[in-house]
């Protein structure tokens, strides 16, 4: 089978997420606690092997990999477990977590490579962490680099999430992760799914009027995004079949692969009945609405900031007229500003939906964008890296691994790609982009 | 159709050779305009096409002869005068006027079928200098190539005088002679055999059961006047009485209404056949009776007319009775000629009328259904003499009764029962009914049956089609009746024509399960379930790369069989009827064929060395086999649409992969310093608009024109009510997909293949470009030169294209064409350059766009 994709739990909120992803996608495919088919669900024309595959005639198991949780329905053989134990593991620590990956790397690729054969011709990975505590960011880090050293050819997306900015988080040392994490997201994986929490709290606080969102609320959030942008992948349409089709159109520039998302309705069950009545162009509208994006960028007013690329799945009964009817009240209106340097455009893929799920909107619509506003986030995990390190803050216990033993000039390379990460974001702005690079490669040269 | 196309043929061939003496051949064409007279426009249009095509004209000129055709066409069918008209100008035309008019005449007491629109028909080419001047050029042509070996040779020799007047000089034409005269020596066999089914067609043909030998045995047995060996001399009658003359005579003429020779009147055997034979009375009678005997003997000779007619015919005559009866008073002495002129003077009439259409029946050869059609029209021209119509219409009836039987038994039953070959519809297969294997999806039902037009009556001719094209057997079943106003049997027509189509229609819809089979080709052709097409593009890449001819079709057919197991496609009931096509034409030329009219001699025009240069991706298709009756929805034309969408579908498809491929290889680039990252990011950034436009021509493509053709189709199909409504959406259907696919437009098509030309030589140069740590500066250098060029070239091309669409669009509002602009630029980032680069230059940019063929020059150094 095509385009398996293996997926790769990391940490704490990794395997949450993950475990959020894998309940809801057996409840699409009809597929039992118990790993057998519903008796609803045996005549499907979705595609389970794509992330399923079948131990014998009943049996459908994840292809995924847990690092450090233990939930029921996995295989166990792919659940490993850090022997450290006590204090999560890495304890929040990304130097922890990543020396760590260095010791246990052979089991864990083990597992991985075992996985890897197991599928006819695997696409790629996709790893679910956090970028802010110890295991997801610094086990995470390491895995998605040795991950292009072992399968360079294979596609390597994350669904990353960013830490909460509106609490004072209790992992100290969390920009110091952020950031070195960011780097690794930077330069090793080909496409990052920005899954964050700040916006994520705000949606449920202020969109679903809950006031005290809990971790599996948000997380079904997450978990609801995680499945509607594999969707395509799952009910195999026109377009979008597979991995690299879904993610090649949105990425122009190796670097520019951090994806903002959007979701709508946004509603709990009480609103249901108003928005029935949802349009294509309704939910394209709304799609482009910030405050529907699981992303807070702080607007920018220096900067004009744009889309790179925008692709919908809509999901729902869709008249297909309507699609190019609503495209084009959008492109009249401008409601979306788009880069000057390159043709880009909203792709607009859609996409069936599981039978077996009974939803109360008639249309609901996903968007995956890349918009240089992203680099808001990164530039506020700069801030937040500079206060700290000006302060020399918490850094001996990064100290105590090899990594960091002589130098901190990991932190400072880190730092470097992240700042041109953010610049380039900013170029992507101008109609000169394309040779922002080479006037900054010729200046470099002079110096 | 194929009996027609080759009378037309036959004839035209004929007519050529003939040159500037069209009348002589009067007859032939007759037919020939006959069989187009019927024809649809398409038909005419087809016909023309293969005509010319024949004569190796050049298709221009057959399209404007098309539409004289089809305007001439309609011109007949609405007016005598023309007819007339067109006589006088084929007279003027004509090189012996008499000789024309005489035919013309000729063929007009004929009753010959169709002859006015034929006149119309032929003026109309003689006043057309060009096509004449083409016809008679090319008529020239053919004989100095071929010789003609199917008309006799005196005719070609005049032809090659007549023609010599003109244009040959005399030695030319002597050789020219020798060589036809040995030509056609060496040729006389089949041009024997030739004429021998010329005459055959003219001839009626002798089928069924044989007469009985003894009509022919004994000739007494139906009193026609046979000769009597032995005379008596007998003396003048004038010396007899006056009564006892009358007496005599009387008894004279009723043996001659029975058919035997009297004492007093001689006969003598008319000239031909169907003419009355002619009487003579003793020149002694007295004069009052004698006049008297003249105006009876006419009677006896349309009797005798009857009798013959009878007698070929081998029928039951009943006009016996009269003379019985007239028999029975004579012999009481109380008839005298007076009274027996009274007797016989209404039926007088009648026979003279009989007698009247008993002749045109036999001069014209009529047969089987055109009895039929000669009966009804005198009967409808006979409208007004009560007692005649009436006769005519008992006559017409009984004749009509076993066509009728026989139209009944077809409508109701579906069989041909026609052992005389005089029924309209002729079964081209009978025999090899079983044999029902791949011919099925073509147009074989429609080739199976057709009509026969001369033997379609004339007041059937409006239900001719319904009539066949009706196919499923009916249960109740009625009597039909010919009646002149035809009401009753339209009616009945009508009917079981619409039973029939409704039950084909649930057969198709609820049986066969049409929809299903329609989403099944949709899941293939047009990539609607689009893992199989993944899958199947992977299994297939290596095996599809090699050129065309080598690649093995028996490993393609496993490995689609793999990809249909392993897809979602595996659910599907029908998957096993899914094969693979190699088909050895661009999609291009694919095009061009299913736009003009396909015949098979076209396939000998197409390139060979094309075939060389095709990969298998290129000529990758599908075919799907069908079985009747879903072959009647799904026929090969269809199928040829769909194939034509599938393989362009599946190229952009294909172009898409190598560019995400490139995306692949492309992505390392971002753990590079960024000095040596940026050497690329032209690169990328011409992928990008690759994709861009690869991707959004696929999103219009399928979302805007086959999911929104489909979805109307499938509105429609609801509430379809017959076969012909499901065959009628689905072309719209169809047709709807090609035209907003842009694959009626071979110049749109043609820059799109570019345009993914392009794209593939980018994909194949960065592929094969070695990777960034061995480069040296010369090497990225030239790198960057190459990604240059073939951005101004894919750029030089888009806009080329968005503006032919553009143009397109203002022109005549496509609505759904223009779509594409709006997704191909939908952030105005071509729009804007363009008109900044028109502002800043120049010509020279537009020269730019056109500078050196990159890919072709890159293909020719790497593959």
């Amino acid at each position: 089978m095509p385009c398996e994709i293996i997926t790769l739990q990391l940490g704490q909120c990794g395997n949450q997420i993950g475990f959020e992803f894998w309940k809801k996608l057996c409840s699409e495919h009809g597929i039992s606690p118990e790993g057998t088919l519903e008796d609803y669900a045996t005549e499907g024309t979705d595609r389970k092997d794509v992330f399923f595959y079948q131990a014998d005639d009943e049996h459908y198991i994840p292809r995924s990999v847990l690092l450090d949780l233990e939930p029921r329905l996995y295989n166990p053989e792919n659940i490993y477990m850090s022997k450290q134990g006590g204090g999560g593991g890495a304890g929040n620590n990304w130097a922890s977590g990543y020396s760590q990956g260095e010791r246990i790397y052979d089991e864990v690729f083990d597992i991985i490579d075992r996985e890897a054969d197991g599928s006819d011709s695997l696409e790629g990975f996709v790893l679910c962490h956090s970028i802010a505590g110890g295991t997801g960011s610094g086990l995470g880090s390491y895995i998605l680099e040795r991950l292009n050293d072992r399968f360079p050819k294979k596609l390597v997306q994350t669904y990353s999430v960013f830490p909460n900015q509106d609490e004072i988080s209790d992992v100290v040392v969390q920009p110091y992760n952020s950031l070195l994490t960011l780097r690794r997201l930077t330069q090793s994986a080909d496409c990052v799914v920005v899954l964050d929490n700040t916006a994520l709290n705000r949606i449920a606080t202020d969109r679903l009027h809950l006031s005290n969102p809990s971790f599996s609320q948000i997380n079904s959030l997450v978990s609801n995004i995680m499945s509607v942008s594999t969707a395509t992948l799952r009910y195999p349409s026109y377009m979008n079949n597979d991995l690299i089709g879904l993610i090649a159109p949105l990425i122009p520039t190796p670097r520019l692969h951090f994806l903002m998302t959007g979701y709508t309705p946004l509603t709990t069950d009480q609103e249901v009945a108003s928005v029935r009545k949802t349009t294509v162009l309704d939910v394209m509208r709304r799609l482009l609405q910030p405050k529907n994006m699981m992303v807070s960028a702080p607007l920018d007013r220096n900067t004009q900031h744009c889309y790179i690329s925008i692709l919908n799945i809509i999901q729902g009964e869709v008249d297909p007229t309507q699609v190019h009817k609503s495209l084009q009240r959008i492109r009249e209106r401008k409601m979306a500003q788009f880069i000057p340097w390159g043709p880009a455009s909203i792709q607009v893929a859609l996409s069936k939906k599981s039978p077996y799920i009974q939803s109360a909107h008639r249309v609901s619509g996903l968007m995956l964008a890349n918009h240089t506003n992203i680099s808001a986030l990164f530039e506020r995990t700069l801030k937040q890296y500079d206060k700290l390190r000006k302060r020399e803050a918490f850094l001996e216990q990064f100290r105590k691994e090899n990594m960091f033993a002589e130098n901190l000039d990991e932190l400072d390379d880190s730092r470097e790609v992240v700042q041109h990460l953010v610049e380039e974001y900013v170029a992507a702005t101008t109609p000169d982009y394309l040779s922002w690079g080479l006037n900054q490669a010729s200046t470099e040269s002079q110096s | 159709m194929w009996q027609q196309r080759h009378c037309c043929d036959l004839e035209w061939r004929v007519k050529l050779s003939a040159g500037g003496d069209q009348f002589t051949f009067c007859l032939q064409e007759n037919k020939a305009a006959d069989s187009l007279a019927i024809m649809s426009e398409f038909k005419i249009h087809h016909h023309v096409s293969e005509l010319f095509a024949l004569l190796g004209i050049r298709a221009d000129a057959a399209e404007r002869y098309t539409e004289t055709l089809s305007e001439s066409v309609e011109r007949f069918i609405n007016t005598q005068v023309s007819a007339s008209s067109a006589v006088r100008i084929l007279a003027e035309n004509a090189p012996n006027p008499q000789a024309f008019l005489n035919k013309y005449d000729e063929l007009k007491s004929r009753n010959v079928r169709d002859l006015d629109p034929l006149v119309v028909f032929l003026s109309g080419l003689v006043e057309d200098e060009t096509v004449r001047k083409a016809v008679e050029g090319s008529s020239k042509l053919r004989l100095q190539e071929e010789g003609m070996t199917l008309t006799t040779v005196p005719s070609i020799v005049s032809d090659i005088e007549h023609a010599a007047e003109t244009k040959l000089s005399k030695d030319q034409l002597n050789e020219l002679r020798d060589r036809l005269l040995r030509e056609s020596q060496v040729m006389h066999a089949p041009s024997e055999a030739l004429r021998s089914v010329e005459r055959g067609e003219k001839r009626t043909v002798r089928l069924g059961p044989p007469t009985p030998t003894w009509l022919d045995n004994r000739p007494y047995l139906s009193l026609d006047f046979v000769k009597l060996e032995h005379r008596q001399a007998i003396g003048a009658l004038g010396d007899v009485a006056s009564t006892s003359q009358e007496h005599q005579l009387i008894e004279d003429v009723l043996s001659v209404m029975m058919g035997v020779e009297g004492m007093y009147i001689t006969v003598q055997p008319p000239a031909k056949h169907y003419d009355a034979p002619e009487f003579t009375v003793d020149p002694s009678v007295e004069p009052s009776l004698s006049t008297l005997v003249s105006r009876i003997l006419p009677l006896c000779g349309y009797y005798s007319q009857l009798i013959r007619f009878v007698e070929n015919k081998s029928c039951y005559h009943h006009g016996l009775l009269l003379v019985t009866q007239l028999e029975e008073q004579h012999q009481h002495w109380a008839l005298t000629l007076h009274k027996l002129y009274f007797y016989v003077e209404k039926t007088m009439a009648v026979m003279d009328m009989l007698a009247c259409v008993t002749r045109v029946i036999s001069k014209s050869e009529a047969h089987g259904g055109a009895v039929l059609s000669i009966l009804h029209d005198r009967t409808v021209s006979l409208t007004g003499c009560g007692q005649l119509q009436h006769v005519m219409v008992f006559l017409t009836q009984s004749a009509a009764v076993p066509y009728m039987n026989m139209l009944a038994k077809w409508l109701y039953r579906g069989i041909i029962n026609d052992p005389y070959n005089e029924f309209m519809v002729v079964d081209r297969e009978s025999g090899n009914e079983e044999n029902e294997d791949e011919d099925l999806a073509d147009d074989y039902w429609e080739k199976r049956y057709s009509t026969i037009p001369h033997n379609i009556p004339t007041f059937l001719q409006a239900h001719a089609n319904v009539i066949l094209h009706r196919s499923v057997v009916c249960p109740d079943q009625e009597e039909l009746v010919y009646s002149v106003r035809g009401c009753s049997y339209a009616e009945v027509i009508e009917r079981t024509y619409n039973f029939a189509s409704k039950r084909l229609l649930e057969l198709l819809m609820k049986e066969k399960d049409l929809m299903g089979r329609l989403r099944s080709v949709k899941h293939y052709f047009l990539l609607d379930q689009g893992d199989f097409v993944v899958q199947l593009m992977s299994l297939c890449e290596d095996e599809l790369s090699k050129n065309i001819d080598d690649v093995v079709p028996t490993r393609l057919e496993s490995l689609l069989e793999l990809a249909l197991r392993t897809s979602t496609a595996n659910y599907d009931l029908y998957k096993d009827d899914i094969e693979c096509d190699l088909q050895p034409i661009t999609l291009m030329n694919q095009m061009l064929r299913i736009l003009s009219i396909e015949t098979e001699d076209e396939r000998d025009y197409y390139p060979q060395d094309e075939r060389l240069q095709l990969t298998g991706l290129q000529g990758f298709s599908l075919g799907y086999r069908v079985t009747w009756p879903v072959s009647l929805v799904l026929d090969r034309k269809t199928i040829a649409c769909y194939q034509m969408i599938f393989r362009h579908l599946f190229y952009c498809k294909h172009v898409e992969k190598l560019l995400c491929r490139v995306w692949v290889s492309n992505k390392v680039a971002k753990s590079f310093p960024l000095s040596a990252s940026r050497t690329y990011t032209a690169a990328f950034a011409l992928r990008q608009r690759m994709l861009n436009f690869i991707q959004n021509i696929e999103y219009y493509m399928m979302f805007e024109v086959i999911e929104r053709n489909w979805q109307t189709f499938i509105n429609k199909m609801q509430k379809v009510e017959n076969v012909d409504e499901v065959l009628a959406f689905h072309n719209d259907f169809l047709s709807g997909c090609l035209k907003d696919c842009m694959l009626t437009s071979p110049e749109l098509l043609r820059m799109i293949s570019k345009l993914t030309s392009i794209c593939v030589s980018f994909a194949n140069f960065i592929e094969e470009s070695p990777e960034p740590a061995a480069t040296t500066h010369e090497d990225s250098q030239s790198f960057e030169q190459t990604i240059s060029r073939f951005e101004l070239q894919f750029s030089g091309m888009i806009y080329t294209l968005m503006e032919r669409i553009s143009e397109m669009g203002r022109d005549n509002y496509n609505d759904a064409l223009v779509n594409v602009i709006y997704r191909l630029d939908f952030n105005m980032y071509y729009a804007k350059k363009h008109e900044h680069l028109r502002m800043a230059t120049s010509p020279e940019a537009s020269l730019e766009y056109n500078s050196g063929p990159v890919s072709a020059e890159y293909d020719s150094q790497h593959t």
